[in-house]
């Protein structure tokens, strides 16, 4: 086959290669766009940084709230961050809610999206992030399924709102209804993974 | 005469090796997405869910594939003919009340999509690496090129090119045995400036730019498979998928709020006040985030002056003239984050999944069943349908039913 044949053969492969190869998208932007006018909002959205936008510092929408505001559907947790305030939520503080049905498996679910990557599925310290993660940490999580008799109601409540040790706050997190499910939940978890519910009969919560 | 055919042959040639190359690329209309899409809500390949492991229900269905056509597009009808008798749906009516809540129907799926699931299931690898769900991960190729298509191709080329060089060699013999003169080669140039190939070309190439305009003028704004880079180099695939760390729980207002909401930074530091390396013992990245919140390494406390906050990406964006809620989708419909978010657990760098476009929406609308059990929402809002699907008057109720395609509920 003389060159020129080979040639004559390869043009069309070559073509058919050019044309898949450099219709390549560039995936690190976003693309082209139509109607841009109609696509962005001339509101400030909750995350997007506005140019020239003087109503807030740095042209940032997403702030922090307003000092001493409370949030819709939220209420105030009167215990502090300090010491003192911690023994006297140990002490003193009582779970308004119910211990329900209801509660506890709402209470599950808030466990097993913030707790399980520290505490674990079972509540026993094996947490997925701890076990994922080969590292060690200064302490181990709390096993809640070990005895549990001085965790008063209070306490774990003052735990979840602001941290204790190497554990955060999460109060940003979980709403504050949410946060004392919570309790009742981590509460069950001890004692042989079964809890009592107000009316006496037991729960077996997997 | 000659001159045609091998101009023929030519132009054969070369769309066969275009379709054929499109093919090789066009193999992301691939089983995965079709499952992720359509099945993977619900089911794993090789795990129970909220639907049974698929791999055994192939195995179960002694691969009669009419019948799982069947059972998948509308498995109601296939328990209906199994209990009228027909033996290839005896296994529709075993399993029909394996789970309580129903199997969705699929009417949608053709025989080819299904195909394509079904050989999906029985070797489930992900296109970011890995098997899904089980022990070994064989890494795929990232460019998801098809390299038993491309070893046919190959094969195709080398047959072809053998065959052009035989028949070139019978014609030769063939007027050598009649004693004709040899007819003059046919010049390239001639060959190029024929006129059924220039005809063909031409005809060929408007339709494949016909065809990109379309595709092009329809994504236009719609940025699927944007994967930007992030001022932090955060991995979803190692803190959603080796670390296991649920989505609510950095994106904590999903299910309360229209956004799901950008993590702030004392979300990271829940953990990252102790883990200061990644799992190389790089710790560039996560010094990002101390700059931010001014922590201290050395004093463990917040004792410095915070730098700027982290600009993060949007990647996920709908038009102003959009509303989309995502609590109404995560809490009342209870809907997954990967139905729309796509293997975000398997991501390194987080991408654009879905395509966002408004027909994409409506036909979830209109395939998605409403799940009234154990749900306030719908089942208080829409008692009649939810009696009437208890009482059996209605098999299923969908988005659509309730008012899911109605203009006003997502542009006002």
């Amino acid at each position: 086959m003389k060159p020129i044949e080979i040639a004559k053969y390869l043009a069309p492969v070559l073509l058919a290669v050019i044309v898949m190869v450099t219709c390549k998208r560039d995936y690190s932007k976003p693309g082209r766009e139509y109607a841009p006018d109609m696509a962005h909002s001339k509101a400030y959205e909750t995350y997007t940084k506005v140019k020239d936008n003087t109503a807030f510092e740095d042209g940032y929408t997403a702030l922090e709230p307003a000092k001493g505001s409370i949030a819709r559907g939220q209420k105030v947790y009167h215990g502090d961050d300090t010491p003192e305030g911690y023994t006297l939520a140990t002490a003193s503080d009582e779970n308004p809610l119910a211990l329900t049905d209801e509660a506890l498996a709402r209470g599950k679910e808030v466990y097993s999206i913030y707790c399980t990557p520290c505490h674990g599925p079972k509540g026993d310290g094996e947490g997925t992030a701890v076990l994922g993660s080969n590292y060690n940490l200064a302490a181990p999580p709390i096993n809640f399924t070990a005895p549990t008799g001085e965790w008063t109601s209070g306490r774990i409540f003052h735990v979840i709102n602001y941290g204790k040790g190497n554990m955060g706050a999460y109060a940003s997190q979980i709403a504050y209804d949410d946060r004392w499910r919570l309790v009742h939940y981590v509460k069950s978890l001890n004692n042989a993974n079964t809890a009592t519910t107000a009316d006496g009969s037991q729960t077996a919560s997997k | 005469m000659v001159t045609k055919n091998k101009a023929f042959r030519y132009l054969l040639f070369f769309s066969a090796f275009l379709l054929l190359s499109s093919a090789v690329f066009a193999q992301e209309l691939d089983g995965y997405k079709l499952f992720q899409q359509n099945c993977g809500a619900c089911h794993k390949a090789d795990a129970d869910y909220t639907g049974p492991a698929l791999q055994p229900a192939l195995d179960n269905w002694d691969g009669d594939k009419e019948a799982m056509y069947t059972w998948v597009r509308n498995w109601g009808q296939a328990v209906e003919l199994g209990e009228g008798g027909d033996p290839r749906f005896a296994r529709a009516v075993e399993v029909q009340d394996y789970d309580a809540s129903a199997m969705n129907l699929f009417p949608t799926l053709d025989d080819a999509k299904l195909d394509a699931i079904f050989a999906w299931v029985a070797n489930p690898v992900t296109p970011g690496g890995g098997v899904s769900g089980g022990e070994v991960t064989a890494p795929v190729a990232q460019t998801g090129i098809n390299w038993l298509l491309v070893g046919v191709l190959a094969l195709l080329l080398i047959l072809s090119l053998i065959l052009a060089r035989i028949s070139q060699n019978v014609e030769k013999l063939i007027y050598e045995r009649d004693g004709d003169p040899l007819p003059e080669p046919v010049s390239l140039k001639d060959r190029i400036l024929n006129k059924k190939l220039l005809g063909f070309l031409s005809l060929l190439a408007f339709g494949f730019l016909g065809y990109s305009l379309y595709v092009n003028a329809a994504n236009l704004g719609r940025s699927q498979g944007y994967a930007p880079e992030q001022p932090i180099a955060f991995s979803h695939k190692l803190h959603a998928g080796t670390l296991e760390i649920n989505c609510q729980y950095c994106h904590s207002s999903a299910a309360v709020s229209k956004s799901a909401s950008i993590p702030s930074m004392n979300i990271c530091m829940n953990c990252h006040k102790q883990v200061e390396a990644g799992p190389t013992g790089e710790t560039q990245q996560i010094a990002k985030i101390y700059e931010a919140t001014g922590w201290n390494t050395e004093t463990l406390a917040y004792d410095l002056e915070p730098g700027a906050p982290i600009e993060w990406d949007r990647i996920h964006n709908l038009p102003d003239h959009v509303f989309f809620s995502h609590a109404q989708h995560v809490s009342a419909g209870g809907i997954e984050c990967q139905t729309c978010h796509g293997p975000v657990e398997e991501m390194e760098v987080l991408t654009q999944y879905s395509n966002l476009s408004m027909g994409w929406c409506i036909n979830c609308h209109r395939e998605t069943k409403v799940q009234f059990e154990d749900n306030a929402y719908y089942a208080d809002t829409f008692k009649e349908y939810h009696k009437n699907v208890k009482d059996g008057k209605l098999d299923f109720v969908t988005v659509e039913t309730i008012g899911g395609l109605e203009c006003q509920k997502c542009h006002y």
